[in-house]
This record gives C-alpha cells, sequence and structure tokens, in this order.
C-alpha cells in the first residue's frame, strides 16, 4: 500500500518535471493525488513572484510544486521555496496575543490587547496630535492590507508617518524611476528574458537571490551561444563563474564606470541619435535645481569619465569598460539590478545611470531591452510602492506634496478635505530616531523586522525597547518570535502565508492572487483582521472620524475593489483585474484597464500599452511600436549628469576595510522564516566573513578563526572564511543570522540617500582583528 | 518521506557522464527530459536536509551540471521501518 503511495508520489514528481523542463506534460497524476487538494498561488519569498501549487491534506501543506502553467516562472521555483509547508507548519509560530509585563510577557485576550492599543495610539493623538504616531509595514503584507493601514493613517488618523521595509531595499529604484521617467516601476517585463542578447547584471547576486530569474538567463545563454553576460560587482558572487565581463569597482565608486561606460558610447557613436532627439532630454542639478543642458554639454561633462580616468579611482580596466561598453550599446540589453545599486547614499544617481545608458543607445522598450530593477521582497511593488505606503506617496503614482493628488484620495476615502497633510512624514531612519527622542509615542510594526534589519541597529534596538519614563508603546505583528518582538510592549500573533487571501504585486508589474488553504494556527489573525479592528476601535476613542472606515469593508476584496477605483485613470489603471479574474489567472501585468485587457508587457510603447489608447495619457498620433514617456516632463526621459560622489563612510587609517553585506541562497532576509527550516539552518548555520586572501594574510586570518568586525557604531564577531570572492579590502557578510555577537547591523551604517531615503548598508568603513 | 523532482541544466558533451555520476548517488536517479541540454532528476530522501544538501551542494559538484531547479517536493512524515522497507534509506542513519 505504501509503497504504491511513494510510487505514485514519484510519478507525480516527474510529472511536474516533465511537464516544466521537458516535452508535452505526460497525465497530470498530481491533480488526483490521494487526498491532496491543490491550489494555485504565490510564493511567499522573493519579489520573483514564481507560480506555485500548494497540496494541502487534513488541513496541512503537504507539498509545493512549481506551477507549470505559470507564464513567466513557468514552474521553476528556487530551494528555499521547497520548505515553505515546513515554515508555515514551524513549531514556534506565535499564538496568542501577549502584552510585556516587566521583562517577560503575559498572555492577554484579544479584545484587551487591541484596547490596549487602541487606547495608546488615541492617548498620544489626542495628547500630542497625529504626528506622534507611526506605521511602519512590509512588502510582506497583502497589498490590501497595506492598503488599509495607509488609509488608517494618512486619512483616517491624518498622519504622513507611514513607512515600510522597502524603505531599505527598493526606494532608490523608486527614485531612478520617478525622476528619469516621471512615474515608478519597471516599464519592460520578464518576458525581456527571452530576446535579450546582452544582461548586464549590477549589484545583483542573481544566482542565489533570484534564482528563476537566473535559470532563465542561463537557458538563454545556453540556447544561443551570442547572448553575453556583463557583471558588475566588487564581490565575485556566483553569477561571475557565468560572466562574459566583469567589472569589479572599489565598493561605493562604480558611478564613475557607469559614466565611463556612457563616455565610450558617446565617444564612439555608439548612441541612437533619433530616438534621443524624439524622447530625451539632459539634465544637470545647479544651485539646488534641476538645469536643462544639450547633447554637446552632457559630451563635455563625461570629459572626466574617460575609461583611462576612472581606471584609477574605480580600480576597474579601462579596456574592461569599453568592452562592456560596446556590449551594451549592440543589445539588445536588459539590466538587472538590487541592492547592490539601491542600498547607497548615491542610490538614486546610481540607479539613473543605468537608465542613462538605456537612454542613450535606445535600449528601451523593444523586446530584449529594459532597465528592470529587481525586488527582494513578494510585495513590495504591489503592496509598498504601488499603494503608496510610504511617507511621502500616496496611491498609484500620487505625491502628498501635490494637493490635487491629496484631494484625490480624500474624496475617494471619504476623508474630511485637508485631512492628509501636504508635507511627507518622517522616513524610517528619522522615524525610529524619532520614537528614541520619545516624539512618536505609539508605533505599530507589521510583518517586519526592524530590531534585526535597520542599519546601525543599536540605537533603534534601544528606542524601540529600553525601559525609561514615557517610552513610546510599540506593539508588533508576526507570525514568529524575532528581534522585534522581544521588544515589543504588545505583541500580536499573525496569520501567514496560505492562511489569508489577498494579492501581492511582483517586480514585473504583476498582480497575483493568492488564497487561504488553511486557517491559521491558536488565535494568529490576518493583518488585516487586525488593522481594521483597530480602525473601528479609533473611531469609537474619537481619533478616527466615526464611518471612516467601520461598515465600508468586510473583507480583503472590498478593499481590492477600492484600490482598483484609486487606480483608475493613473498610470497604473488594474480596473480590469476584477477579483474573479485574479483568482482564474496567473496574474496580470498593470496597467489592465478593461476586464478583457489581457496585461501590459511593455508600459510606455504604443500598441501594447493601453494608457496611451484610452484615458489621461492618450495619444492618437504616436506610430505603433513606438515609445512615449507620458508621465515624463514633457514627455521625454532624462538622462542626467550626476556626480560620481564617494561613499558616505570610506576606508581610513583607523578603519581601513570596506564592509559589505549581503545574502546566502539558503536564507531570506533576517531569517525569521528559512531559520524555521531546520534544514536550512543546518545547511548555513552561522554566520561568517569573507576574508580576501591578501587580507587574511596581513591580518594573519585562517577560515574557521573567529574575527571581531568593528566600525565607528559596533562590533560583531563571526567566523572567518578566506577565500577570494570579495575584492582585496573589502570583506562580505550576510545578515541573516540574529543571534549577538553575528548581528552584522551593529556594525553598518545608518547613513542614507538624500533623495530615496534609503540607507547605504552595502559600504562602510571597519577595522578587524583576529579573536 | 521526502521526495524532490528537479531538473538540471548541463553542458551538452557531458550529458552521459553527468546522467552517470548522478545515477551512481544513493535515492537520486535520473531521468529523460527529451531536451540534450536538460536532464531530470529524482531525489528520494529520509528527509529534507539530506535532500536538499543533494540538491544545493551534490549536484552542483558534478562536473558539467550548470544549475540545478526543484520543481516539486513532497514532504511527509512515514514511518521508519516503512522508509527503510521500500527504500533501504533510514532517517537516522542518513542524519549521520
Amino acid at each position: 500500500m505504501e509503497t504504491t503511495r511513494r510510487d505514485f508520489i514519484k510519478a507525480a514528481a516527474m510529472t511536474a518535471v516533465v511537464s516544466v523542463a521537458g516535452g508535452p506534460a505526460m497525465a497530470k497524476a498530481f491533480q488526483s493525488a490521494d487526498k491532496i487538494t491543490w491550489h494555485k498561488s504565490v510564493c511567499r519569498f522573493c519579489g520573483t513572484g514564481c507560480g506555485v501549487i500548494i497540496g494541502e491534506r487534513g488541513g496541512r501543506l503537504v507539498a509545493l510544486r512549481g506551477d507549470p502553467e505559470h507564464p513567466t516562472t513557468k514552474g521553476l521555483v528556487c530551494a528555499k521555496a521547497l520548505f515553505l509547508p515546513k515554515i508555515v507548519h514551524s513549531k514556534d509560530r506565535l499564538l496568542h496575543p501577549m502584552v510585556r509585563k516587566g521583562d517577560t510577557y503575559e498572555r492577554i485576550g484579544w479584545d484587551d490587547a487591541m484596547n490596549l492599543m487602541a487606547d495608546k495610539f488615541a492617548a498620544a493623538i489626542k495628547a500630542h496630535g497625529p504626528n506622534s504616531v507611526a506605521y511602519y509595514g512590509s512588502g510582506q503584507a497583502m497589498s490590501e492590507e497595506s492598503y488599509l493601514a495607509n488609509r488608517l493613517f494618512k486619512g483616517g488618523i491624518g498622519t504622513n508617518n507611514v513607512e515600510g521595509n522597502p524603505r531599505l531595499c527598493m526606494a532608490s529604484a523608486v527614485g531612478g524611476y520617478v525622476s528619469t521617467y516621471g512615474k515608478d516601476e519597471p516599464m519592460g517585463s520578464y518576458d525581456d528574458i527571452e530576446h535579450a542578447k546582452v544582461f548586464f547584471l549590477i549589484g545583483s547576486n542573481t544566482a542565489e537571490c533570484h534564482p528563476v530569474i537566473f535559470s532563465q538567463i542561463l537557458a538563454r545563454k545556453q540556447a544561443n551561444r551570442d547572448v553575453l553576460i556583463i557583471v558588475c560587482d566588487p564581490r565575485k558572487s556566483p553569477i561571475c563563474s557565468k560572466a562574459d565581463v566583469h567589472l569589479d569597482p572599489i565598493p561605493g565608486y562604480d558611478l564613475a564606470v557607469f559614466h565611463a561606460m556612457a563616455h565610450v558610447i558617446v565617444k564612439e557613436k555608439r548612441y541612437d541619435e533619433k530616438f534621443i532627439e524624439k524622447n530625451v532630454q539632459f539634465k544637470i542639478v545647479k544651485d539646488g535645481a534641476p538645469a536643462k543642458v544639450d547633447f554637446k554639454g552632457y559630451e563635455a561633462f563625461l570629459e572626466q569619465f574617460a575609461p583611462e580616468k576612472v581606471e584609477m579611482s574605480t580600480g576597474v580596466k579601462a579596456e574592461q569598460i569599453v568592452e562592456a561598453a560596446r556590449l551594451f550599446a549592440h543589445g539588445p540589453t536588459t539590466s538587472f539590478w538590487t541592492m547592490g545599486l539601491n542600498q547607497r547614499i548615491t542610490g538614486v544617481w546610481a540607479n539613473n545611470l543605468i537608465h542613462n545608458l538605456h537612454l542613450l543607445t535606445g535600449q528601451i522598450g523593444k523586446p530584449g531591452a529594459t532597465p528592470f530593477s529587481l525586488t527582494g521582497q513578494p510585495n513590495a511593488c504591489g503592496g509598498v510602492r504601488d499603494t503608496g505606503t510610504l511617507c511621502h506617496i500616496l496611491p498609484y503614482g500620487r505625491a502628498v506634496k501635490k494637493a490635487e493628488h491629496r484631494a484625490e484620495m480624500e474624496k475617494l476615502w471619504g476623508a474630511k478635505p485637508g485631512t492628509i497633510q501636504p508635507k511627507p512624514g518622517l522616513n524610517t531612519i528619522e522615524m525610529f530616531r524619532a520614537l528614541g527622542r520619545d516624539e512618536v509615542q505609539a508605533m505599530l510594526v507589521l510583518t517586519t523586522n526592524p530590531g534585526h534589519s535597520l542599519p546601525n541597529v543599536t540605537p533603534y534596538r534601544k528606542a524601540m525597547g529600553e525601559t525609561r519614563a514615557n517610552k513610546p508603546f510599540v506593539a508588533v505583528i508576526d507570525a514568529y518570535p524575532t528581534r522585534t518582538t522581544e521588544l515589543a510592549d504588545l505583541v500580536l500573533p499573525a496569520a501567514m502565508w496560505s492562511e489569508k487571501y489577498g494579492v501581492f504585486g511582483m517586480s514585473e508589474r504583476r498582480y497575483q492572487y493568492q488564497p487561504k488553504v488553511k486557517d491559521a494556527p491558536g488565535e494568529a489573525r490576518s493583518d488585516f483582521d487586525i488593522v481594521l479592528d483597530l480602525a473601528e476601535r479609533l473611531e469609537e476613542r474619537g481619533v478616527v472620524p466615526e464611518g471612516y472606515i467601520k461598515g465600508k469593508f468586510t473583507t480583503t476584496d472590498d478593499v481590492w475593489n477600492e484600490m482598483r477605483e484609486a487606480s483608475k485613470n493613473t498610470a497604473y489603471d488594474f480596473m480590469g483585474m476584477t477579483r474573479a479574474r485574479l483568482k482564474k489567472e496567473r496574474g496580470i501585468r498593470w496597467p489592465a484597464p478593461t476586464e478583457d485587457h489581457p496585461g501590459t508587457c511593455r508600459r510606455f510603447v504604443k500598441g501594447d500599452d493601453p494608457c496611451l489608447d484610452s484615458g489621461p495619457y492618450a495619444d492618437d498620433t504616436v506610430a505603433e511600436g513606438d515609445i512615449k514617456f507620458y508621465a515624463a516632463p514633457d514627455f521625454r526621459a532624462t538622462v542626467w549628469l550626476r556626480p560620481a560622489k564617494p561613499p558616505a563612510e570610506p576606508p581610513c587609517k583607523d578603519y581601513p576595510i570596506v564592509l559589505s553585506t549581503g545574502r546566502v541562497l539558503e536564507h531570506w532576509h533576517t531569517g525569521t522564516m528559512t531559520m524555521r527550516a531546520e534544514e536550512l539552518r543546518r545547511a548555513q548555520p552561522e554566520c561568517y566573513v569573507e576574508v580576501n586572501p591578501e587580507d587574511a594574510k596581513a591580518y594573519g586570518l585562517r577560515t574557521g578563526d573567529r574575527v571581531r568586525i568593528t566600525s565607528r557604531r559596533g562590533e560583531s564577531v563571526v567566523k572567518a572564511r578566506v577565500v577570494d570572492t570579495p575584492r582585496p579590502g573589502m570583506i562580505f557578510v550576510p545578515w541573516h543570522w540574529e543571534d549577538d555577537p553575528s548581528l552584522i547591523n551593529r556594525v553598518c551604517i545608518d547613513a542614507y540617500d538624500p533623495g530615496s531615503k534609503q540607507p547605504e548598508f552595502k559600504v562602510c568603513a571597519v577595522k578587524i582583528a583576529k579573536v | 518521506m521526502v521526495v524532490i523532482g528537479a531538473f538540471a541544466r548541463v553542458e551538452v558533451e557531458r550529458v552521459d557522464s553527468v546522467q552517470q555520476k548522478i545515477d551512481a548517488m544513493p535515492g537520486v536517479s535520473t531521468f529523460d527530459l527529451g531536451d540534450e541540454k536538460k536532464v531530470g532528476i529524482l531525489v528520494e530522501a529520509a528527509h529534507m536536509e539530506a535532500a536538499h544538501r543533494v540538491l544545493t551542494r551534490d549536484l552542483r559538484e558534478v562536473e558539467g551540471v550548470l544549475g540545478v531547479w526543484p520543481v516539486y517536493v513532497h514532504d511527509e512524515a512515514e514511518p521508519d521501518e516503512v522508509r527503510q522497507a521500500v527504500t533501504g534509506l533510514s532517517e537516522t542513519a542518513e542524519r549521520k
């Protein structure tokens, strides 16, 4: 009997593989697996948005496979996803609300917990005004959950102190898109992978952090010998073994490399003159304001970035820069980048310079040609960026600074005119600094772990958890105990992936529905339920207008319908994405303004982007296949003349080494999920530091030695791995481990990009010593 | 009982030796996908740790393998005696 069942499961596994990687699918045996019910869903990890099929039996998740019918990920998943069922069933899930009593926590009922939170928030608002409270959310909450929280805080309470962890990972990409094209989010899609001949991977460990994307790049290269990969990264991450050109700049000095590539493109006349003439403008910031320059002015600006000069300052050989520039211009070129570009004090500028290369060469808006920022969380795009759940924005491309945008949202939300403040709220770092000064008196942290993930985390941990007179109240919603729940005054247990339903929006503008497959354990509730409950109690206490939220929403379906309305006639328009449609289809890429619209592969391209056919951006004069940057000033994208500014904390005599942090294949972010899978934990059991052999020799280090890493802010002690992956003078530490003394974010710098407010996790100065 | 279905992208000229080396691994077998650049792989293990090790370490170390991607996992508790009778794999032994 058992043998038959095992054989059956093996056949199902083989069938799944054949259907994904082979020829025509064999019989769909898995669909009738005994007593297993299969559900179409989306992976919970990174922003790739892999389609998955979850197998549930008797209230437990027992199997998972890639969804071969998914249009872009086509059945592929990575090794982390295999552990999702196990992670959901982790034995240390939070099951009950708990309140802090001195140094311990006591169980409390939901009603008492919610009253406590509502009382604290209401008391702060009444005594100190709406800006004395704050919300810190996540790119892992459902879109409806983030939208509802944003609605409550900005339009109900009247504060823009609304932030989320995408500030730490993607804010510079947002700044890059907005300052270049006028609106956030990529114009291309994963479809471009199948057409590109050149991949430019910048500051992205794609093989470990987005393995399914890397598989597709590799497949493209495997099938076409003329497909080439250029990598720009100071660390030899696993993708470098497949790279044709590897540019390895000194950390923090890559902006000059991108300008040097542009220098080659201009000098050798490899730019697309017609495209530039029609679609591009050039700007420089002078005396604090943007000023237009002409092409000749840009050419003159680039003179300082001749490859031979740049070689001296960046450590990248001039001939490599020239080769990379020539390949890039040849194309079709797709650029992918992540944290190496974004987590910098020049993150927005670095993003601009990648866009510059695409705009100069016209490598944009054509099959295989696109600049594309990959995201690290499953719903940073759809959930936080698009819903405007950050301190300076409002839903679907609106800005808090613009009166007409505030008025539109106040009208839709039923808020009294003038409720939404015209000034951006506190950005993430400033929000936690204000908490430390007791100026923010009540904070709600939802599905994220700032007690681990913030840079220079020590003072922010004190801000959240240190006992003091007038200490602010901090409530944390999470599924697991974390380095943040241990600091909270109130801990609320959350439903996890597959225990609630809603929408995730991934990197390529695809919104995907995920179903509830099982009940949450214990008394855990969805973030949606908790935020809705809080809103109703704040209405009862008179700090949110009566009826502002209460009675309007029963389920996330209701919220979704309002979100669709909010997107109407914007560049994001997804009115056509009804709930019924999303449940049936494998996600849809916005804009999709009508129910019969299939979704948009390439934005700004006539014939593909429906915004050019109807609505406020419609233009019948644009020829089929042509681009119109309809959201940009004068309908022209901007090539920015940005200075090559150095990092906030370059190495010096006392701190001579550069620390860069990153990720490994087995773990994800602060490890709250992947560390729950024993197998993944044992595969990478402890934190480590990669040290280049040259530096190891100088410091007398061997693999296995314990190393103290000290910055101006704190220290960490981890084991050495002597490898040639980091450049000499640079060390690399993955940041997943929460234990002291491993917690590397005690060492990192919290200086941030003045535009995007994203901190510079990727570069800070440290000294190292054998312990 | 853990069963994982996966595929490897392989160097075409090494596909035969890749298959031989993978088939020699305990609990691992290959199957044809009708594509000379890919090999289907079935991993059976007593627990996920062993399966994961095969997937992320052992298979990648085989010369000619460019990368390995899982597409299916089944992970259910199974009495040790049943597992041993069927596969000869013991969870206790595998953990060692």
